[in-house]
């Protein structure tokens, strides 16, 4: 009997080391298919706990519904965030308190907040952000990103709150006078010496139109250079738009994009029109003509 | 040269193309795309705010509806708007009658600054649209209920009653 015992200990002794090692796996994949053991890679973050939480406090958004400044003025939309922290004030990163605006298609505005030590708590910091956004951005809703994270680099982030931005129509241009050096009774297409540069202040894309008046003499107004004889085009020459007395008329190709006019590209929000006088009359005679009388042409962004 | 038209010369050349034409801005929260929903029986005000950020002088403005008098109403007609501010008003007053029918009205209004004569030859000033589409539902607006207009009422029946039963009382002391 304990020569059988000592038999069979021995017997289990060196089957079970083989059977445990290969065989019983190699027969359980060969039969199941399965893998009896694969590779597992841990990567484990040892952090100081929680995540702060990002609260953006929408009673303090300033309100832009009703539009932005015009150029060259930035406006400032300004707001508070409160961030938590289960660890404790101290555990919050003040420097990594951002609030960034997106819009799609549009760049983004962004500024790096600044706390406002009397709102804070056991638990939360309370920060100011002072987003500067330029005349060019587009009306429609603009989201608000407030992110935060603490010491130990753990991150949050609000993006659940927008505002709206509203449209702004506005412009420059110069110079104020559109003149012609000399012409001669009878003259065709005479270019004017200057032309207008447009800038767009505001954050709409915009056609033009322009409203002429006749220029009489200023000394005998029965002498007229009319309105319908001149044509205003985006480049130089004289095969532009045709004015009509009194009447706004859309100039042809001309359009008034928004966008950084700083640039002064003639193109990222400019345009720039062009005056023709097509034809004088016969009898004009030598004097002085002007808007005086009628009053000004107006350009007028539409 | 007898017979030629001279226009401008020398200095005021100069003069001429280093001036800047007055300009001026209006904002709006609503515009082409974005527009006013409103219920049928409602009033409101839309602020329309004019700037005038960018030029060294004061300018002044002339507000006209162009488009949508059957339902808008600006307040005033004359701007002055000062130089770097951004806070002058043109309330416009969008009152949508009860029985209306729904739909999509526009409503247009066109500023342009009253130009200033500067001697040249043409002139320019500026002018701008504002336009946005009034957007009217089928639903009522709530009638508002005037407290103060009740509480009047209510207040001079009280006063006539008092008033006939002192009377009353001192007629019935003289007998």
């Amino acid at each position: 009997m304990q020569r059988n015992m000592i038999a069979l200990t021995i017997l289990t002794l060196i089957i079970l080391p083989i059977a445990s090692a290969s065989l019983v796996g190699d027969l359980w994949s060969e039969f199941t298919g399965q893998a009896t053991s694969e590779e597992v890679g841990l990567k484990i973050n040892v952090t100081g706990g929680n995540a702060p939480t990002v609260e953006i406090l929408e009673g303090t958004i300033t309100d832009v519904s009703a539009g932005l400044n015009e150029a060259p003025s930035l406006t400032t939309v300004s707001l508070a965030v409160k961030i938590t922290d289960q660890e404790g004030l101290g555990n919050i990163n003040d420097s990594t308190i951002w609030a960034v605006f997106t819009k799609s298609g549009e760049e983004t505005r962004s500024i790096s907040c600044i706390r406002d030590n009397p709102k804070d708590t056991e638990y939360s910091k309370t920060f100011n952000c002072n987003v500067e956004m330029f005349w060019w951005d587009s009306p429609g809703t603009w989201r608000i990103n407030a992110s935060a994270a603490d010491i130990n680099n753990n991150y949050a982030e609000n993006t659940s709150i927008t505002f709206n931005v509203g449209a702004t129509a506005g412009f420059t241009a110069y110079p104020e006078e559109i003149i012609w050096a000399a012409i001669n009774p009878g003259a065709t297409d005479e270019t004017a010496i200057n032309w207008l540069v447009l800038n767009n202040t505001g954050n709409i894309d915009r056609a033009l139109q322009v409203n002429a008046t006749n220029l009489l003499g200023e000394t005998d107004n029965t002498k007229i250079l009319l309105a319908n004889d001149f044509s205003i085009d985006i480049n130089a020459g004289c095969a532009g738009t045709g004015m009509s007395h009194l009447a706004y008329t859309p100039i042809a190709g001309a359009n008034l994009p928004r966008g950084d006019f700083r640039l002064n590209d003639l193109s990222t929000g400019q345009e720039e029109l062009f005056f023709c006088l097509n034809r004088v009359g016969q009898d004009i005679t030598e004097q002085t003509y002007s808007t005086n009388q009628e009053g000004s042409w107006t350009v007028k962004i539409a | 040269m007898k017979n030629k038209i001279k226009f401008i010369f020398g200095i005021f050349l100069l003069v001429a193309l280093m001036g800047n034409i007055t300009a001026f801005g209006v904002s709006s929260p609503y515009w082409t795309g974005n527009p006013l929903n409103i219920d049928r029986g409602e009033t409101m005000i839309v602020e329309l705010n004019l700037q005038n950020m960018v030029g060294d002088d004061d300018v002044n403005v002339e507000a006209k509806l162009v488009s949508g008098s059957e339902y808008a109403k600006l307040k005033e007609t004359q701007f002055l708007v000062k130089q770097k501010t951004s806070n002058t008003f043109a309330p416009l007053t969008i009152k949508i009658p009860r029985n209306v029918e729904p739909g999509i009205h526009k409503i247009k209004v066109e500023f342009k600054s009253i130009a200033d004569d500067t001697g040249g030859m043409i002139n320019v000033g500026t002018g701008m649209d504002v336009s946005f589409d009034v957007n009217i539902s089928e639903n009522f607006a709530k009638r508002e209920i005037n407290y103060i207009l009740i509480g009047g009422i209510v207040l001079t029946i009280l006063i006539i009653i008092l008033i006939i039963f002192l009377t009353k009382r001192k007629k019935k002391k003289r007998k």
